[in-house]
């Protein structure tokens, strides 16, 4: 390299889906870690499996979808990973294979505290591995430590290659880690990809 | 006579003052049946399109439009329509049509329908 500036490179894009049951928190991830102004589209909700709501705050949930933005520095680029997150009742199923084009990786956010949710959390993990080959990470929120992601590891039948991390995802700075997992994972799988292609030497 | 019932014979008062409806349901605006006369369609699956559409429609009005209040969203394919209304704060009016249909009449006498059922399912959650 000479003393000249590096050309400015345009943002890479990487878009990636939070998906993940009802009240798992996939709302709340979008919104702590988004850059900009999170687009959500949620409307009150009489649900019943709504638990983590303290007196006077009102049960909400995703109809359409949430976008939010996180820009990150690799090297001498920039990353900007789009995040997309998907409404959790399975009625709104129609809408995970329009959500899901062209994504590169998602992050299945499931309530560690919450085992009953666990059984669609396997359905939503079913569905999205069906559609795409792509990586993804296990966001195991509100999980007090890690013996209860090892539970929602187990109950989930992993394959030991794939990451559950705890995380609370209120917490922009737990939220960016969890992202960032993911991340490195859609860069080794992009990589892994440019490699397979190129010609032979 | 029930919440449901009574938003029933709205929906089907509507049928009857617009000609050309196919179809027309109610849902609450999480997606969730409230009632539906939608012949030859899965009324539970179009409940939660229409929260969708709705919900989709109402952000797009505040953020991309500018001040206003959200009106309807039309779907129009070559075979007809799928226009989603707000009944008040809770609930989603949505009609299906084939083409042919006189829009702006159905745009007009939704007005009606959707502030009566708006009414209805507000009373129906305070009685909850």
């Amino acid at each position: 390299m000479t003393g000249a500036a590096p050309d400015v490179m345009p943002p890479a894009t990487i878009k990636v889906l939070v998906t993940g049951p009802y009240n798992a928190g996939k709302t709340t991830l979008v919104s702590a870690i988004s850059d900009i102004p999170v687009v959500t589209t949620e409307t009150p909700s009489q649900d019943e499996a709504g638990p983590q709501h303290g007196a006077g705050s009102e049960a909400t949930t995703t109809v359409a979808f949430d976008f939010g933005v996180f820009t990150v520095r690799d090297g001498a680029g920039v990353i900007e990973l789009c995040l997309f997150g998907t409404p959790g009742q399975d009625r709104f199923s129609f809408f995970w294979e329009i959500l899901a084009k062209s994504m590169l990786g998602f992050i299945l956010m499931v309530d560690a505290t919450d085992e009953s949710t666990w059984g669609d959390a396997r359905g939503i993990l079913d569905f999205y591995r069906g559609l795409a080959d792509v990586p993804y990470v296990v966001g195991a929120n509100r999980a007090p430590g890690e013996r209860q992601a090892a539970r929602l590891r187990r109950a989930l039948r992993l394959p030991p290659e794939v990451d559950v991390v705890p995380c609370q995802a209120i917490d922009r700075q737990s939220a960016a880690h969890l992202v960032l997992v993911l991340l490195r994972r859609v860069l080794v799988q992009m990589q892994d990809a440019r490699t397979a292609d190129a010609p032979a030497s | 006579m029930s919440v449901e019932r009574e938003v029933l014979a709205e929906i089907r008062a509507l049928r009857a003052r617009v000609a050309g409806i196919s179809g027309a349901l109610v849902a609450s605006v999480d997606g969730l049946l409230i009632a539906q006369d939608v012949p030859g369609v899965e009324p539970s699956g179009a409940a939660a399109m229409a929260a969708t559409t709705l919900g989709l429609g109402q952000r797009v009005a505040q953020s991309l439009i500018g001040p206003g209040e959200f009106r309807e969203a039309v779907t129009r394919s070559g075979g007809g329509y799928f226009v989603v209304y707000a009944a008040g704060r809770n609930a989603v009016l949505a009609v299906l049509a084939p083409d042919g249909l006189n829009v702006g009449r159905l745009h007009f006498e939704a007005r009606r329908t959707t502030a009566r059922i708006a009414d209805l399912v507000a009373a129906r959650s305070t009685a909850r």
